[in-house]
């Protein structure tokens, strides 16, 4: 269990960096879709596999779905992006990363003395990074991306406090809908983006 | 419900007016109606001096608990009475001098928005609650803008009828204040217990719409409103504010407050000086109107701050009556010319003269500096009011038969209401006052004439030639002064901070609101958990 | 027959707005049918039968006031009645301005699935799941709120992000608060506690320094979809909030909460009405006036003891009808023009007379102009926080003046005539069907200025929900 926790708070580190250092649609929702792979391992710690499952197939669902959109819409690439902002980003992950690793101790002690540490560090890692990412983004589907890390980050620490069906519902539902907010964001800014010219037009 | 009957009898004859204008204009109809509805009106504020005082609840909020409290109710008293007798008196005169115009601005629609204006000038002076008056305040204030605003006027025009309006609604919110701060003190009141601690705010609400504390002159020149019915525009809602002034305790000025009454008195004698300056310079007595309203209403206001504000009431009546003998006096029959000297004599204070009782509010805090400089202030008015009154008028010919005999009949009734004022307008009203004051004011006025006639200036004109020097030096001094006793660098300056904090809190909606404003936002919120927490942890 | 009141005012709404979005191409019909559903609502919680028995001839209806739902309960009771009959009185008005206002289609059945979920919101028991609703709630408003629009605005990003985190703020004290009960009142984690129960609301409400996404959608949003907004959530959110002061006592009796309360409150109103007072864009000074109003809230929660949750109940109906009135002329000369701003609405009051001062109209009853609507309420307040704390009161009272300030510039700038050789005179290019809707609401607001006692007095009924708060 601890190793399995362990890593799981390691993939939800590297999932959280990617997310924040690169703006490549695939690797985000990639690393989004990882993320709830480690964060169902967190949740199935608290909760029965049955009910943790439920976060799982939601946060592919939601993946999935943004994934589509920006397939459809053929976002465009964003490699021509300085690697001056990557390094930016990343250092701010790091730093993120640093300050959590200091704070979650005391939190954990003064809030949340029931939960393992793991599980304290990786709701706020998550937490925490998808704030950064919210405060350094004016993308929509980014911001979309940022708060759904947010609210798994939420999860994971609040399957350790209280199993509600009802709680796991709404939830469900609040992730699901805000999916589809950012499937009609990315819609929306698709309508004005260019078509791309079709290779060997005559 | 006797207080009502002359305010339904006006706002019916306005409606009546107004209905038959647009059906079939008839200007004589029209005159009658306004007449007749305007002398039964004066008629039963007559009679309602033997009523006194009386009162008309109209409409109470009732809330269980007290959570809303909130009354309108309509008083009638010795401190209302006055003012309402001199605004229907007004009105009447002006319906019957308006004969005399009617080749001039007098017409069924100016009676019938003077009717209305009067109907509400004299609910606004039955108020018997703050919530009354500031409801009415706002009725009145929204008419006139709207009236105003509809004049073909220039942008330049515009902006001061809106600030005028600013200055008038400013007041109904320190009315408000006011009203707030005494019911925190004492719970639900009306206007015969207003707490000493709001007492200052009610204060600055008249004196705002005064025009007189602090002194606001935004709006002088009035090319519609001129004679007649402009008169009613221009003196109605003074008549409300001087009620107000006299229904202020005579404890009003807290020992707070006290170190900065000479200061206040001060501003008050140095804004009647000015007026009055302003009052005598003036072209004719329409552009001096609104230097007239200052004149007297510093006076009345300085009785307040000095603890006696039932000598108000009588600065208060000069500045209507006597202001609006000479006002409607117009076209001027040389014959009639004799009527004025009344209205001089309701204005030189002397011993049992409706003014008289007046000067109790000068000295009601011992005489000092400021007083006499209210004195010179009345001597000025004095001087400005013969130099009307010695102007030469024209030949009865150029009225019409009927109106050679209502036309002089509604100057008379002026004469009358002050007469009746004098006499039993108010407690102490028929008194021979300090007379020594009166007599300052007398022989001071006596010496500018002789001093003017010394310089080759004889009546009926008493000016001074425009190429003379002291006009050359007025002419340079006076538009400087206006600069500042217009207070027009108040509002300069007001727009320039306005301007500055607008740059400031332009630049923090920037960053908040810009593409790093999440962390601006997160960076203040572990701020402020930083302060509380460590104000907590110590 | 049995029917739960919240099957009456939750499910029935939300499967409404399923049907008119689905027939939102058949505009008439799918207007028929919103109107008649928030409609039919309102007097149904109108007239509600105290003893939950309707008897229709040979039928009789009896209504349950709980629904079970997954585990757990959402509860109607009558004593909330009044508060959801104002909520739905509000979406039929908004609904109705909509069908003669250039407002996104949308608009109609979102505004039936806020009201449902918002209503939801109220009655779920455990209370603290309402957080969650109301972020539904809030997700629901997203296309509304941006329809009119090319791309996502940085507002509505801004929205979002800052309302989804509020929520699980809420859900985590809501957690922490449980196991305060046998705790000394000045352990640590009572304190811990109310701070994180407090970042939440400060998020749901846009408290300072939260704020920055209600002028921001204020400008970039349809004034009509922003102003029913800026009503519905608030309000709900108050009251949500007072679920909080009825089940914790620590909460109800700490003079540090309400002194708090205050104090933010009059932040609030400080720092609204100076942006208010500098603001040259019409949207955006309606948004920082709703800040403003929030303020009020939080001052009138903070003088509880002093009677001022019957003012905070009672601000609402007012608030309501100056927010319909505002964001409905602005609609309405957002037909004629791109930008509201003092510029380009130079000289509009001499085409759009009534209009004009339709809008000048809902901006004094905001601010508390004695006649109008707010006035009652908000004297009552400023001679509540006097009384509490002078120094606050006079600052509160300064910092409403900026409202004013705003109007008065309003006027000037509406005015103004154009610069001709020849003045410009007035002239009335608005139809009567464009403002006589308004005047009707102006008629309405003014009665509720001469008459607070009738139509103000009967929302704080709904104190009686909240059995320690009364």
């Amino acid at each position: 269990m601890m190793l399995l926790s362990t890593l799981a708070f390691i993939v939800i580190v590297i999932s959280a960096m990617a997310i924040l250092v690169f703006r490549d649609w695939r690797i985000n929702t990639g690393a989004l879709g990882i993320q709830y792979l480690a964060v169902f391992a967190l949740v199935a710690l608290s909760w029965p596999v049955g009910m943790s499952v439920i976060k799982l197939i939601v946060g592919w669902m939601a993946s999935a779905a943004i994934a589509l959109s920006c397939l459809r819409q053929n976002k465009p690439d964003t490699s021509s992006e300085s690697s001056a902002s990557l390094i930016f980003r990343g250092l701010v992950g790091l730093l993120m990363i640093i300050l959590i690793f200091l704070l979650a101790p005391d939190l954990q002690a003064n809030f949340f003395p029931r939960l393992d540490l793991v599980i304290v560090q990786s709701g706020i890692m998550l937490i925490g990074m998808a704030l950064v990412q919210l405060g350094t983004t004016s993308s929509a589907y980014l911001t979309i991306i940022s708060l759904l890390s947010f609210l798994a980050g939420f999860e994971v620490i609040h399957a350790g406090l209280e199993l509600s069906t009802l709680l796991a519902g709404l939830m469900v539902i609040v992730n699901l809908a805000l999916a589809l907010v950012g499937v009609y964001f990315i819609s929306m800014e698709g309508e004005l983006a260019p078509a791309p010219e079709e290779e060997g037009a005559e | 419900m006797l207080l009502l009957l002359p305010v339904g009898l006006l706002l019916i004859a306005s409606l009546t007016i107004f209905i038959l204008d647009k059906l079939q204009p008839r200007f004589g109809t029209s005159w009658l109606v306004a007449a007749v509805a305007s002398s039964i009106a004066w008629v039963v504020v007559l009679f309602l001096r033997l009523r006194l005082p009386t009162s008309l609840p109209i409409l109470s909020w009732g809330f269980p608990g007290d959570y809303l409290v909130g009354r309108l109710s309509l008083l009638l008293d010795y401190d209302s009475w006055p003012y309402i007798l001199a605004l229907t008196t007004i009105t009447l005169a002006v319906i019957l001098s308006d004969a005399a115009r009617t080749r001039y601005d007098s017409n069924p629609q100016a009676w019938s928005a003077g009717l209305v204006i009067t109907g509400f000038g004299l609910l606004a002076i039955q108020s018997g609650t703050s919530l009354t008056l500031m409801l009415i305040w706002i009725i009145s204030d929204l008419l006139e803008l709207v009236y105003l605003l509809r004049l073909k006027s220039s942008a330049q025009h515009n902006l001061r009828i809106i600030i005028s309006y600013g200055v008038r609604t400013a007041a109904i919110l320190s009315l408000m204040l006011g009203t707030s701060i005494g019911r925190q003190v004492s719970g639900d009141f009306d206007l015969t217990g207003i707490p000493q601690q709001a007492a200052f705010l009610f204060m600055l609400a008249a004196g705002l719409r005064l025009g007189v504390f602090p002194l606001n002159l935004p709006f002088l020149k009035e090319p519609e409103l001129r004679r007649g019915v402009g008169n009613i525009i221009r003196l109605a809602p003074v008549a409300a504010s001087l009620t107000l002034l006299a229904r202020l305790p005579a404890n009003l000025i807290s020992p707070a407050l006290e170190p900065w009454l000479p200061l206040f008195n001060g501003l008050l004698a140095l804004a009647a000086l000015y007026a009055a300056v302003r009052w005598i310079s003036a072209t004719d007595e329409i552009e001096g109107r609104p230097f007239w309203i200052v004149a007297w209403a510093a006076p009345a206001t300085a009785s307040v701050l000095n603890g006696a504000p039932q000598a108000s009431l009588a600065w208060g009546i000069a500045l209507l009556l006597p202001g609006s003998l000479l006002f409607l006096y117009y076209p001027r029959i040389q014959r009639m010319n004799f009527l004025q000297y009344f209205g001089l004599l309701g204005l030189m204070g002397l011993p049992f003269t409706p003014l008289a009782s007046g000067w109790f509010g000068l000295v009601a805090n011992g005489v000092n500096f400021w007083s006499f400089l209210f004195v010179i202030a009345h001597a000025l008015m004095i001087f400005g009011f013969l130099i009307r009154i010695f102007e030469p008028g024209g030949q009865p010919g150029i009225l019409e038969s009927w109106a050679r005999l209502v036309y002089p009949l509604g100057l008379i009734v002026i004469i009358q209401a002050l007469v009746a004022l004098g006499l039993v307008g108010w407690p102490g009203s028929f008194t021979p006052g300090i007379w020594w004051l009166a007599l300052i004011s007398t022989l001071l006025v006596i010496g500018a004439v002789i001093l003017v006639q010394r310089f080759g200036i004889n009546p009926p004109y008493l000016h001074f030639p425009s190429n003379s020097k002291f006009v050359k030096v007025m002419e340079r001094v006076l538009p400087l002064l206006e600069k500042v006793f217009r207070l027009e660098w108040v509002y300069r300056l007001g727009w320039q901070i306005h301007a500055s904090l607008s740059k400031v809190f332009r630049t923090i909606s920037a960053i908040l609101e810009g593409e790093g404003g999440l962390l601006w936002t997160l960076l203040l919120l572990v701020l402020l958990i930083l302060v509380i927490t460590g104000g907590n942890g110590g | 027959m049995n029917i739960n009141t919240p099957i009456l005012w939750v499910l029935v709404p939300i499967f409404m707005a399923l049907v008119t979005g689905t027939l939102f191409q058949r505009r008439t019909l799918s207007l028929i049918l919103s109107i008649s559903t928030a409609l039919g609502l309102t007097l149904l919680a109108i007239f509600f039968p105290e003893d939950l028995t309707l008897s229709l001839g040979p039928f009789t209806i009896t209504f349950v006031e709980r629904l079970a739902f997954l585990g757990r309960q959402i509860t109607i009771v009558s004593e909330m009645l009044p508060l959801v009959a104002l909520v739905y009185l509000a979406t039929t008005l908004w609904i109705l301005s909509s069908w003669v206002t250039d407002t996104p289609e949308i608009f109609r059945p979102t505004s039936l699935v806020v009201s449902g979920l918002l209503t939801a919101a109220l009655g779920v028991q455990p209370f603290l799941y309402a957080a969650l609703l109301i972020q539904t709630a809030i997700l629901a408003t997203i296309p509304a709120l941006s329809h009119t629009q090319k791309r996502p605005s940085p507002g509505i990003l801004r929205y979002l992000g800052l309302q989804t985190i509020a929520m699980p703020f809420i859900l985590i004290a809501g957690w922490l608060l449980t196991g305060i009960f046998t705790l000394p009142p000045d352990s640590p984690l009572v304190s811990q506690s109310m701070l994180v129960l407090g970042l939440g609301f400060a998020l749901l409400l846009g408290v300072f320094p939260f704020h920055s996404w209600v002028p921001m959608i204020s400008e970039s949003s349809h004034p009509n979809v922003t102003s029913f907004l800026l009503f519905i959530l608030p309000t709900t959110i108050l009251t949500f909030g007072l679920n909080f002061f009825d089940r914790y006592a620590f909460l109800r009796t700490s003079q540090d909460v309400f002194q708090v309360l205050r104090m933010i409150g009059g932040l609030m109103v400080v720092l609204g009405g100076i942006w208010a007072a500098i603001q040259d864009d019409f949207k955006r000074a309606f948004g920082f006036a709703a800040l403003m109003e929030t303020g009020f809230s939080l001052i009138a929660l903070g003088l509880a003891i002093q009677g001022g949750l019957n003012w905070l109940l009672m601000l609402f109906p007012a608030r309501a009808m100056a927010y319909w009135l505002w964001g409905y002329t602005l609609s309405k000369f957002e037909v004629h023009l791109e930008t509201l701003n003092l510029q380009t609405m130079q000289g509009f009051a001499r085409r759009f007379p009534f209009l004009s001062l339709e809008l000048v109209t809902a901006q004094f009853s905001i601010a508390g102009l004695p006649l109008l609507a707010s006035s009652p309420v908000k004297t009552a307040l400023f001679t509540g926080v006097l009384d509490v704390a002078p120094g606050l009161g006079i600052w509160v009272f300064v910092g409403n003046l900026g409202l004013f300030l705003f109007t008065f510039k309003a006027i000037a700038s509406l005015v103004k005539p154009a610069e001709q050789p020849m003045p410009q005179s007035w002239s009335k290019d608005e139809k009567l069907s464009d403002y006589l809707p308004a005047l009707i609401i102006i008629v309405v607001i003014i009665l509720m200025g001469l008459f607070p006692q009738i139509f103000l007095d009967p929302i704080r009924t709904t104190l009686t929900a909240f059995t320690q708060l009364q």
